[in-house]
C-alpha cells in the first residue's frame, strides 16, 4: 500500500510541478522561437534631433521586471542617411544607405581590407564596388539625398553581402542590391562608423534607431501580466517623455505563450485528474483489501468492547499512517523527477514544490484518506457475523448494481461527449477529449467486473465433475467471490489510460517529426551566399554529382507572395515531402514543374557568333542582336551583332563580360530603324536562315553551341510576328518588322509561356493561367499543375516553381530572394566542402532535428510527454495493486490451500487455480483496457491538439501505431504475469499441511 | 494506571434466563436455535453447557455476551436487563462486564503480537474507566509468565488457549463466556485449561460459562447444564443429574427413558410419597 501511496501522491504533486515547469518553458520555447525583432524593444527617435545620449537615456528607463532583473540587453543604435553616387566614369546614379550599426562588422566577412575604424572610412559590398568600380582606398563621392550635400568618403574594406534574413538584423534589409528601378539601381548599403554619421548635419540623417535584444531569461509565466502593463505605459508615455517611439511585440508574445500555456495545461490537468482518479481507485481497493485483512482483528475489537471510535482506530489506523508516510515520499519522489527531466523538458530549469503541488499532495492523501474509510466502513459499522464465514460481497447488491448502471452510463455519454467534441463543434481540436480513455475505461471495467462472475458461472458449469481441478476451482471462486472481479476496474483503466498514452505520445512525435521536416524544407538547410558570377543550380549539381543529396533552392519574399524555386530534378530524393502532401506523387510534381520544351542554349564564352543567310535583302539593312542573360550575375546583356548582310554571313560580337563564367541565350532579334523619311508604317520584309550558333572560349577557341536549330520545336516566336520553319540546313525566320524599331525577335522554347507552378490551397481544375511573382521581382504567367495544403518551408500564400525555368524568366537580378541548399539526411561535410570550393557558402544552417526538439518543448508537446509519464505511472499503479491484491489474499487463503493440499489436491493443480484465477481477472482487464486506449485513441486523438501554431502544414496523421501499443500491452501483461506467477508460487509453497496447525483464517 | 490484583477479589454477577427464544432468519427459511430457555446461574458459580452441536449452546452464550438479542424473553445480568441496552450499552458491558472467549482460538488472539500485548488489547475498552492489571503480573498470577514476551502464532495450541482465557479476563470481567476451551486440546492441555478456569472462579470470583460438548470437560465443572432442542433438557450437581422443568411445565425425559417412551408417547403421572412416577395406560403395552 505504500508504493501504491506514494505513487499516487507523487503523480498528484508532479502534475503541477510539471506544469511550472513547462509553463517556463513553454514561455522560453516561445520567445526563442519569436523573430528577435518582434521581441526585443526597438526605440525610434521622433525626430532627427535626438542625440545618441537622449537615445540611450531612453533605453535604460525601459522598465526591468519585478526584482530588478533587466528584460532588455544593450541596445544597437542604427544612424543611417539615404544617400546617391554614380559609378566611376560613368553617370549611372545608384543609390543605398549609408549606415552606421553597432557591431554591423562583427556579422560580416571582409573579403579585402577592413572594417571602417574612423572618420570617413566606408565599407562596401563586393558586389557594389564592383558595380561602382571601386577598390580598397579609392574614394566615393556620396550625396546624401535629404539636402544633397556630399560626402567623400575613403573605401576601407570590401564584405560579402550577409544574409538579409538572419535575425541579427532585425528585418531590415541591408542587402537590397538590385532593387530599384532602371534609372536608380540599387546597392548594398554603405557601412561606416558612428563619427562620421554623426558629422553629417541634419536634416541628413534619419532619425536615430534603438535597438534592444531581449533576455528571455529574465522572464518568467508569473511576470509577464505585471510587465506586459508596465511596458505598455512606458509605450504611452516615452514619446513625450524620452523623444522616443518605442515599439515591441512582446505582449503579443506572452499572449500567445499564453495561449499554448492554456492548451497544455487543459490537457495536462485532464490526464492528471485520470491519474489521480485511477490512484484513489487503486487506492480504495487496496485499502478494502487491507481491511478484509484486519477484519479479525475489528472483530476481536468489538468482542472487546472497543466503542465505534476505537473499532475505526483499529481499522484505519494502520493505512492512514501509510498514507501519512507515504506523503512525503510521494513530494520527494515527484521534485526528483521534476529535477531529473529538466534539462530534457525544461530549458534546465528545474521547478520547486510550491504550494499548489504540495497542496495536491495532501488533497491526494485526503482522498486517500477518505477512500480507506469507504472501503473500511462496513467494516467497522456492520455487526459482525458470529457464524463463521470467509464470504464477502457474495452476491449482487442492487444499490451497487444501480450505481455501477449510473456510472457506465454517464462515463459513456460524456466519452461520447467529449472523443468528439473538437470535431463536431467545428473548432477540430478540444484538449477536453483527453478525458476519453478514462471514461471509457471505466465504463468497461464496470462491464467486466460485473460481467467476469456470470461469465465464470459457466464455467463452473463446464468444469463440473471434469479432471480440470485447478480451473474449477478458480472458476468456482470468481463466481462465487464478486469482489475479487472489481480488480478488473483497475486494471481497464490502468491498460486503458497507458495504451491512450503511449498511442497519444507516439502519434504527436511522429506528426512532430514529419512537420519539423517539412518546416525547415528538409533534413539540413543551409542559407547560403553564393559567390558571384556563380551559376548557382550548376553549382549545387555539381557538389552532388549522386543527384540525391542536395538541392539548390531560392525563395522569394515579395509582398503579393512567396516564390519557392527549387531544382525540380532533386525534389523528390532531397525535400521532406509527405506522401499525403498532394494527389500526385512528388516525382510526378517534379517532373511536372520543371517540364520544358526544350533545353536552354548555353553560350558561355568571351564572344559570341551567329550564321545567318539573309534571303532576302531590306533596305536599310536591318541590325542583328542577341539578348543573353547572365547566370552568374542575373543580369541580360544585349550584345549587338551589327547589320544584317544579303546572303551567308556570320556575325560575331563580343559577350562584353556578359557571358562568363556562363549565359544562356534569351532571344535572337532583328531590328530595322530606317530614316523619318520614309514614314512610321514603313515595314520590312525580313527572311533568313539561321545555320549555326558558336561561342569562343578563354582559350580562343569557336565552339558550336547546340541549338538544335534544325527542330522548329526547339524554338519559338517571343516577340509575336515571327515566322519559325526548320530544315536540316537550320532555322527559317521569317518576320515583318516595323520602321520603329521594335525588335522582331525569336528564342529557345526553353522556357514555357506560362511557368508551370505548384500552388497552395487552389484548384488547377479550370486549366488557365495565373499571375505570379518572379524571382526579379516582375510579374509574370504561371500554370498551376498541383495544388498542396502547404509548401516545404514556406507555407501557405506560396507558390513552387522549378529555379531553372524561374531563372530563364529572369530579366534582372533576384530580389528579395533568399537562397538555400537542402540537403537529404546524411553525412554533410563532404558536400559543405565541395559548395565552398564551388563559390558558394553557409551562412547558416537549420536542420529538422533541431526544429522538431524547438517543438518537443512547445506546450502541446510537453503534454504529450506528460500522457508518457502517465503511462508508466498507470502501468506501475495496475502492477502494485495487483501485487498487493495477491498478497493480501494470500494471508486469507493459506489455510484454505493448506487444507485441500492435505486431503489430496496436489501442488499442480492449487499453482493453476492460483493463475487461472488470476489470469482471467487480469486478461479481461488487459483486454477491456487495451480496447478503451486503442478505441479512443483512434476517435479522440484527433480532437486533441497536436501543434500551437496553425500554419499551414501536412495534415496529421493519427493512425495507430501498433507496434508501440502492442509493446505496451506486452508489457503490461508480462509485468502482471511475472506478479501473479511468482506470487502464486510462493503461495503454494507455503501452503504445507504443518500449517494447518497453526492456520489463521 | 496498574493495580496488583489479589486473590479473592470480589467479581461475578447473577446471570437470569427467562424464555429466552431466538430464531435465526437463513435465506427465506427461519430456523429456531432456542426455544424458551429459563437458566439461573449464580454469582461466582461455574456452571458448563454440554449438549451435541448445533442444540443452541454457543448462540445462547452470544446472547450472554450481548453480541446478538434474543427473538424473545429476557436476559438478566444482576440488575442489567439486556433487552434495555442499545448497541452502545452492549458494548461497555463487553468492555467492562462480560468477557467472551469465542471458540476457535485463533479468532481470540492478535497472532502477530506476544500475549503481553494482546492482554494490553484487550484491556483498551477498559482503560478510561477504571484502572486496569498490569498485563504481565496478570500473565504471571495465571502462571504463563514464561509466555509473556512470545509471539502467540509460536505458541503451541494449548497454550493459546490459556492466553486466550488471560485475555478473557484481562478487564476483570463479572462474567466469563467461554465456547469449547478445550476444543482440539490434548487431554494434558485439556486439564490446564480447566484448572486455570478454577483458579479465575476462585481467585476472582468471577461468573464462569463453558460450553462444551465434551462430558468428561462438563463433569469437571460443578454444575452441568444440558441442552436440548433449544431448552434446557437436564442439570448436573455433585454427580447428580435433575430434570429440569422448564416455564410451561414440561420435563425432558432422559434420553433412556425417551428410548423407551418415544415423542407422543402418553404417560400417566403421579404424585405419590413424594416421587413423582410416569406410567404408561397399560403397563406392558406401547401407549401412542
Amino acid at each position: 500500500m505504500l508504493t501504491v501511496a506514494t505513487v499516487g501522491i507523487a503523480a498528484a504533486s508532479f502534475g503541477p510541478l510539471f506544469l511550472r515547469g513547462a509553463d517556463q518553458s513553454v514561455l522560453t520555447s516561445t520567445l526563442h522561437a519569436a523573430d528577435s525583432s518582434n521581441v526585443g524593444m526597438t526605440l525610434l527617435a521622433v525626430n532627427d534631433h535626438v542625440t545618441p545620449n537622449q537615445l540611450e537615456q531612453a533605453a535604460v528607463s525601459v522598465p526591468s521586471v519585478p526584482g530588478g532583473r533587466a528584460v532588455f540587453g544593450s541596445m544597437i543604435v542604427t544612424a543611417s542617411a539615404a544617400i546617391v553616387t554614380d559609378a566611376l566614369g560613368t553617370t549611372q546614379p545608384f543609390a543605398a544607405d549609408l549606415v552606421a550599426r553597432t557591431g554591423m562588422c562583427r556579422h560580416l566577412t571582409f573579403v579585402a581590407g577592413s572594417c571602417p575604424q574612423g572618420v570617413r572610412d566606408v565599407a562596401l559590398s563586393e558586389r557594389s564596388a564592383r558595380a561602382l568600380h571601386l577598390r580598397v582606398g579609392d574614394r566615393a563621392v556620396l550625396a546624401v539625398s535629404a539636402d544633397h550635400r556630399t560626402v567623400t568618403l575613403v573605401v576601407s574594406g570590401l564584405f560579402r553581402p550577409g544574409n538579409p534574413l538572419a535575425p541579427i538584423w532585425w528585418g531590415q534589409n541591408y542587402f537590397a542590391y538590385g532593387n530599384g528601378s532602371a534609372a536608380l539601381h540599387r546597392l548594398d548599403d554603405f557601412v561606416t562608423t558612428e563619427q562620421t554619421m554623426l558629422a553629417i548635419p541634419a536634416p541628413g540623417l534619419t532619425p536615430l534607431l534603438g535597438q534592444l535584444p531581449l533576455n528571455s531569461a529574465a522572464l518568467t509565466p508569473q511576470v509577464a501580466v505585471p510587465y506586459t502593463q508596465v511596458l505598455d505605459r512606458y509605450e504611452r508615455s516615452a514619446p513625450t517623455s524620452l523623444l522616443v517611439d518605442p515599439n515591441t511585440q512582446l505582449q503579443e508574445v506572452f499572449g500567445q505563450a499564453a495561449r499554448d500555456e492554456h492548451t497544455m495545461t487543459t490537457i495536462v490537468a485532464v490526464v492528471l485528474v485520470q491519474l489521480v482518479l485511477l490512484s484513489l481507485i487503486v487506492l480504495y481497493f487496496v485499502a478494502a483489501r487491507l481491511a478484509e485483512a484486519r477484519e479479525p482483528d475489528v472483530r476481536l475489537a468489538e468482542l472487546r468492547g472497543f466503542t465505534p471510535g476505537g473499532k475505526a482506530s483499529v481499522a484505519l489506523l494502520e493505512p492512514v499512517c501509510i498514507l501519512a508516510a507515504a506523503l512525503p515520499l510521494g513530494l520527494l519522489i515527484a521534485w526528483l523527477a521534476g529535477t531529473a527531466l529538466a534539462p530534457d523538458l525544461f530549458h534546465g530549469m528545474a521547478p520547486g514544490l510550491d504550494g499548489l503541488a504540495i497542496g495536491s499532495a495532501f488533497v491526494t492523501f485526503a482522498g486517500g484518506v477518505i477512500a480507506t474509510a469507504l472501503a473500511a466502513r462496513g467494516l467497522v459499522r456492520r455487526p459482525h457475523q458470529w457464524r463463521d464465514s470467509n464470504i464477502s460481497a457474495f452476491g449482487v447488491r442492487p444499490l451497487t448494481l444501480a450505481l455501477d448502471a449510473l456510472a457506465v452510463a454517464l462515463a459513456a455519454a460524456a466519452f461520447v461527449e467529449v472523443a468528439i467534441a473538437g470535431v463536431s463543434s467545428g473548432t477540430h481540436t478540444d484538449p477536453l477529449a483527453a478525458l476519453a480513455p478514462g471514461l471509457l475505461a471505466l465504463a468497461l471495467g464496470i462491464v467486466g467486473g460485473r460481467l467476469l462472475p456470470w461469465g465464470s458461472a459457466v464455467g463452473v458449469r463446464l468444469t463440473r465433475n471434469s479432471r480440470w481441478v485447478g480451473t474449477g476451482m478458480a472458476t468456482r471462486r470468481l463466481a462465487r467471490f464478486h469482489s475479487l472481479s472489481r480488480h478488473v476496474v483497475v486494471l481497464s483503466m490502468a491498460v486503458g489510460l497507458a495504451t491512450f498514452a503511449v498511442s497519444g505520445w507516439v502519434v504527436a512525435s511522429r506528426n512532430r517529426s514529419v512537420r519539423s521536416a517539412f518546416e525547415v524544407g528538409a533534413s539540413t538547410v543551409l542559407n547560403v551566399d553564393a559567390r558571384p558570377g556563380v551559376n548557382f543550380v550548376q553549382a549545387v549539381r555539381r557538389a552532388d554529382p549522386s543527384g540525391r543529396r542536395a538541392m539548390a533552392v531560392a525563395i522569394e519574399n515579395s509582398s503579393d507572395g512567396v516564390t519557392l524555386a527549387v531544382d525540380a530534378q532533386r525534389l523528390a530524393a532531397v525535400a521532406a515531402w509527405p506522401a499525403d502532401l498532394s494527389t500526385k506523387s512528388v516525382t510526378t510534381i517534379g517532373q511536372e514543374i520543371g517540364r520544358a520544351k526544350a533545353p536552354p542554349v548555353d553560350l558561355s564564352g568571351t564572344a559570341l557568333r551567329v550564321s545567318v543567310d539573309l534571303l532576302k535583302a531590306v533596305t536599310p539593312p536591318a541590325a542583328l542582336q542577341a539578348t543573353v542573360f547572365d547566370t552568374g550575375y542575373d543580369s541580360d546583356t544585349t550584345v549587338n551583332f551589327g547589320p544584317l548582310e544579303p546572303g551567308e554571313h556570320q556575325y560575331q560580337a563580343s559577350a562584353a563580360g556578359g557571358c562568363q563564367p556562363s549565359c544562356l541565350l534569351v532571344d535572337l532579334s532583328a531590328i530595322w530603324t530606317p530614316s523619318s523619311d520614309i514614314g512610321p508604317a514603313a515595314t520590312a520584309d525580313i527572311a533568313m536562315r539561321v545555320s549555326a550558333l558558336a561561342a569562343k572560349t578563354d582559350s580562343g577557341v569557336w565552339r558550336t553551341v547546340p541549338a538544335r536549330l534544325d527542330r522548329v520545336a526547339d524554338w519559338q516566336s517571343t516577340s509575336g510576328g515571327v515566322r519559325l520553319s526548320a530544315s536540316p540546313s537550320g532555322l527559317d525566320v521569317g518576320a515583318v518588322v516595323d520602321a520603329d524599331g521594335s525588335p522582331s525577335s525569336f528564342g529557345p522554347a526553353d522556357v514555357p509561356r506560362a511557368l508551370p507552378v505548384v500552388t497552395v490551397g487552389q484548384s488547377t481544375g479550370n486549366g488557365g493561367d495565373d499571375l505570379g511573382v518572379g524571382l526579379d521581382g516582375d510579374t509574370i504567367n504561371v500554370r498551376p499543375v498541383a495544388a498542396v495544403s502547404a509548401l516545404p518551408q514556406v507555407g501557405s500564400d506560396a507558390t513552387m516553381a522549378d529555379l531553372s525555368l524561374a531563372q530563364r524568366l529572369q530579366t534582372g537580378p533576384m530580389i528579395n530572394t533568399e537562397l538555400q541548399v537542402w540537403l537529404s539526411p546524411g553525412p554533410i561535410q563532404g558536400v559543405v566542402r565541395r559548395l565552398e570550393a564551388l563559390g558558394i557558402t553557409p551562412v547558416g544552417t537549420e536542420t529538422a532535428v533541431a526544429e522538431d526538439a524547438a517543438l518537443a518543448r512547445d506546450g502541446i508537446a510537453l503534454a504529450y510527454n506528460f500522457f508518457l509519464l502517465a503511462a508508466i505511472v498507470a502501468t506501475l499503479l495496475a502492477v502494485g495493486s495487483t501485487i498487493f491484491a495477491l498478497l493480501t489474499a494470500s494471508r486469507r487463503r493459506e489455510g484454505e490451500l493448506a487444507s485441500l493440499y492435505a486431503v489430496g489436491v496436489g501442488r499442480a493443480p492449487l499453482r493453476r487455480s492460483l493463475l487461472v484465477e488470476q489470469g482471467l481477472i487480469i486478461g479481461v482487464g488487459i483486454v477491456l483496457g487495451a480496447a478503451a486506449g486503442i478505441a479512443t485513441a483512434l476517435v479522440a486523438l484527433p480532437s486533441i491538439p497536436e501543434f500551437v501554431s496553425s500554419a499551414a502544414a501536412p495534415l496529421p496523421d493519427f493512425r495507430l501505431p501498433v507496434g508501440p501499443v502492442g509493446v505496451t500491452v506486452l508489457v503490461a501483461v508480462v509485468s502482471l504475469a511475472v506478479a501473479v506467477g511468482l506470487s502464486a508460487r510462493l503461495l503454494i509453497d507455503r501452503a504445507s499441511s504443518n500449517r494447518l496447525g497453526s492456520q489463521q483464517s | 494506571m496498574t493495580v496488583t490484583v489479589t486473590a479473592a477479589t470480589p467479581g461475578g454477577v447473577d446471570v437470569q434466563l427467562r424464555g429466552v427464544i431466538h430464531l435465526y432468519h437463513q435465506e427465506g427459511v427461519d430456523v429456531v436455535a432456542l426455544r424458551g430457555v429459563d437458566l439461573d446461574i449464580a454469582a461466582g458459580e461455574m456452571v458448563s453447557l454440554l449438549g451435541p452441536s448445533g442444540m443452541g449452546k454457543s448462540t445462547l452464550l452470544q446472547l450472554l455476551a450481548g453480541v446478538m438479542l434474543p427473538s424473545a424473553g429476557s436476559i438478566r445480568l444482576g440488575e442489567v436487563d439486556l433487552a434495555l441496552l442499545g448497541g452502545p450499552g452492549r458494548q461497555e458491558l463487553r468492555a467492562a462486564d462480560v468477557s467472551y472467549i469465542v471458540q476457535d482460538t485463533a479468532r481470540n488472539l492478535l497472532p502477530y503480537a506476544t500475549a503481553t500485548q494482546n492482554v494490553w488489547f484487550a484491556q483498551q475498552g477498559i482503560r478510561r474507566r477504571r484502572a486496569a492489571v498490569d498485563p504481565v503480573e496478570l500473565l504471571g498470577l495465571l502462571g504463563l509468565a514464561d509466555t509473556a514476551h512470545q509471539r502467540v502464532a509460536d505458541l503451541p495450541q494449548g497454550e493459546q488457549q490459556l492466553v486466550a482465557l488471560a485475555v478473557g479476563v484481562a478487564a476483570s470481567p463479572r462474567l466469563l463466556l467461554a465456547d469449547e476451551p478445550t476444543n482440539q486440546l490434548d487431554s494434558a492441555a485439556t486439564g490446564r485449561v480447566l484448572s486455570l478456569l478454577r483458579a479465575i472462579n476462585d481467585r476472582l470470583g468471577t461468573t464462569i460459562v463453558v460450553v462444551t460438548h465434551d462430558p468428561v470437560v462438563a463433569a469437571a465443572l460443578p454444575r452441568t447444564v444440558t441442552i436440548r432442542d433449544g431448552r434446557v433438557g437436564s442439570e448436573g450437581r455433585r454427580g447428580t443429574q435433575f430434570a429440569v422443568v422448564d416455564g410451561s411445565g414440561s420435563v425432558q425425559l432422559p434420553p433412556g427413558v425417551l428410548l423407551q417412551y418415544p415423542p407422543h408417547s402418553r404417560l400417566i403421572v403421579q404424585l405419590e410419597e413424594g416421587r413423582i412416577i410416569l406410567r404408561p395406560e397399560n403397563p406392558g403395552e406401547p401407549s401412542h
